[in-house]
């Protein structure tokens, strides 16, 4: 049964791709892109129920663990919120002229062959088939993030293909490396699969692992958004149609970080702990210091959530850095805590822009006058993203701050405690600027869409009761997770 | 084939890999780096052969036949393609004069050599020369990507980087497994499909070098 669902979970998204191409009829293109979504969902849903009774499977070079599950669920959980923000929002942008209604399936397709491909990487047991499925996702959505066709899309698409494929290329050198050393010790046949060389990995060459992981880092790195080889990140995420957006920074970067974390169980156990995560936390520190200004200077609002994803990416890296059970597990629940919050966060933010007209948020003021769900959906979010309980990225950031703590990491420390706090109010005096006042000329006065809405309120509900408590079955499934990457 | 001459062929090769490498550096006209992009294709399939007649690989074969087919020959036609699409006149400055890139390539040559001599004990399992070559090959692609203003340019860059890679991966493990080769070059395939396409676009929406668009700042 588990092993049906493993090839069924990618032909799935791959089949809605092929069948959007078959009609251009905007409601019927939605159906499907909501009905797929939502059957992605049911069957994670059942995957991870046999996963949890049975433990990992695998299937030829798909595999499923805990680890893979907690990034697949945020996929899916993302994906489908998307589908029904898609609805609302594309009903807005055909009448404004921002989306041509000709070519609509050609999105919707490539909407789901992108998805497809993140699914294949999640479920990746075979490093080289991670590899192709993370290209995959660059080629696919490079095309999605050019796609509104002017010229400002076009060079920030061009600058994401240029910079993840160099990138990524780092990440190829990467794998041929540590797949050497995998089969100098137990021969070329299954020296490509994860599982495999994780149970060889203590007799792996160090050395040679080593300069593998560091082309790793840099490689997958790149796509994850980590500082210094973030630089598409914030034209990708600011010129793409909303609805990638928040799948980019959603989902896309975390399965990089996924890409990362394997990578990281092997050379922690052929070169030691301390090696990986000595890496892990400077690409983290950077990350977190190099995105603050620009933050705090940034005046496009979809720029300014993109280098927002530079610092939270950088926390999830300064997460695994300091290790442990505690910064491990803080670390994965940053992943879907910033994941929800960061497409809720762009959810609102793209609805306020269709509003105003402009990204500038020196434009857009008095939203909480002229659309007053949409905007206390903005603030939540802005408050969660900066850090402020009850909401769920306050605490995986305390569990973070307790890895380090633990390990006694006191500079490291000190320096993303400074930059919190700046980013803090940074984002607090953008986020109050746009909501309150007095509302421009320039704002529209139409009532708000519902089906955006549904979809803040799907989103913000999961970041709300993760910030509450979190529910039995999902604390079990992270604590599995991070045993999975601490061992 | 014994051991020693197959290591002596495949140093050879990885010098002319290198001096290919310094073509596409010093190419001053588009169609020159293409043509030595082409000739480099064209030596990793040669190598590829070489290794799978030493070791009786046949999947060696494969990737080498796959190679000679897809990256000499029908990418470097589509670039050529898309030259005689894009009419290019006018030949723009690379963003550091050519000598100093020359000068920052010797750099990376020898950085590369330095590196691999370190791993001490793992050249042991690498034929010949092989690795730095690689490295090398690898590093400077990027090296092109960086300094080169103009889009046909950056994705020789980038065919040559990826050139590396599988000349590192031919000789350090006589090759990945076959799907994942072949996978590998489907995605290159893919990935210059989609570069030719947004270039050609940009020429007929802005009359612009895509590479040369720099509005998105801060």
């Amino acid at each position: 049964m588990a092993e049906t669902l493993l090839w069924i979970l990618p032909l799935v998204p791959t089949a809605t791709a092929l069948a959007m191409l078959t009609t251009r009829d905007r409601r019927i293109l939605s159906a499907i892109d909501v009905g797929s979504s939502a059957v992605l969902v049911a069957l994670t849903l059942a995957l991870a129920r046999e996963v949890e009774a049975g433990g990992p499977r695998s299937l030829g070079v798909l595999r499923v663990d805990d680890l893979g599950l907690v990034f697949l669920l945020l996929l899916v959980v993302l994906t489908l919120a998307v589908s029904i923000y898609t609805v609302g929002w594309l009903r807005q942008a055909v009448a404004v002229g921002n989306m041509n209604a000709g070519t609509l399936h050609f999105y919707f397709a490539l909407v789901h062959a992108f998805v497809a491909t993140m699914v294949v990487a999640v479920l990746a047991d075979n490093l080289g088939v991670l590899w192709i499925a993370m290209e995959g996702t660059t080629i696919t959505s490079a095309v999605l993030v050019g796609f509104h066709g002017h010229r400002y899309g076009l060079e920030a698409a061009w600058k994401y293909i240029i910079v993840t494929t160099i990138g990524i290329s780092f990440g190829l050198f990467g794998t041929v490396l540590v797949y050497a050393a995998a089969a100098a010790v137990q021969g070329g046949a299954g020296a490509m699969s994860w599982s495999a060389i994780m149970q060889v990995a203590p007799a792996l060459d160090p050395s040679i692992v080593r300069i593998g992981f560091i082309f790793v880092m840099i490689g997958y790195g790149t796509k994850a958004g980590l500082a210094p080889m973030h630089l598409w990140l914030p034209d990708a995420h600011s010129q793409a149609p909303t609805p990638v957006s928040a799948l980019l920074s959603g989902v896309l970067i975390k399965c990089a970080l996924l890409g990362i974390i394997r990578f990281q169980t092997i050379a922690a156990a052929a070169c030691g702990a301390a090696f990986t995560e000595e890496v892990l936390l400077v690409f983290g520190l950077i990350s977190i210091v190099v995105a603050t200004p620009f933050i705090l200077a940034q005046r496009d609002l979809k720029r300014l959530l993109g280098y927002h994803s530079v610092e939270h990416v950088g926390i999830v890296a300064l997460g695994l850095g300091f290790g442990g059970t505690v910064g491990t597990y803080g670390a994965l629940l940053h992943v879907v805590n910033h994941g929800i919050t960061k497409a809720l966060a762009f959810f609102a933010a793209g609805t306020a822009i269709a509003r105003y007209g402009s990204r500038d948020m020196r434009a857009i003021r008095g939203l909480l006058a002229v659309a007053p769900i949409g905007a206390t959906f903005l603030m939540l979010a802005a408050l969660s993203l900066a850090g402020m309980p009850p909401f769920s990225i306050f605490v995986s950031e305390i569990l973070v701050l307790r890895g380090g703590i633990g390990h006694a990491h006191w500079v490291a420390i000190g320096i993303f405690l400074a930059m919190v706090v700046v980013i803090f109010a940074g984002l607090l005096h953008h986020a109050g600027a746009m909501a309150f006042g007095r509302p421009s000329a320039a704002a529209g006065r139409e009532s708000e869409a519902w089906t955006p809405l549904l979809a803040m309120l799907l989103l913000a509900a999961i970041m709300v009761l993760l910030g509450i408590s979190i529910p039995a079955s999902v604390d079990g499934l992270f604590r599995r997770a991070t045993e999975v990457v601490v061992g | 084939m014994n051991a020693e001459s197959v290591y002596t062929i495949v140093d050879d090769l990885g010098a002319l890999l290198l001096f290919t490498m310094i073509l596409i550096i010093a190419a001053g006209q588009i169609y020159r780096a293409i043509y030595a992009v082409a000739a480099q294709s064209l030596l990793i399939a040669i190598a590829g052969g070489v290794l799978a007649m030493a070791t009786g690989n046949v999947d060696l074969w494969v990737i080498a036949g796959v190679t000679l087919g897809v990256k000499a020959i029908a990418l470097p036609w589509v670039l050529l393609w898309v030259v005689r699409r894009m009419n290019v006149r006018r030949e723009v400055e690379p963003v550091i004069p050519v000598a100093a890139t020359l000068a920052l390539a010797v750099m990376v040559v020898v950085m590369s050599f330095h590196l691999s001599t370190s791993l001490g004990p793992v050249r042991q399992a690498i034929t010949g020369n092989a690795l730095p070559v690689g490295i090398a090959l690898t590093l400077l692609g990027v090296l092109v990507m960086a300094t080169r203003k103009t889009a046909l340019h950056q994705m020789v860059g980038l065919f040559a980087s990826e050139n590396g890679i599988f000349f590192t991966a031919m000789a350090v493990t006589q090759g990945m497994p076959l799907i994942i080769e072949i996978g590998v070059i489907l995605d290159v395939i893919l990935a210059a499909l989609v570069m030719a396409i947004m270039v050609l676009r940009v020429r007929s929406t802005v009359d612009a070098d895509i590479a040369s668009l720099d509005r998105l700042r801060g």
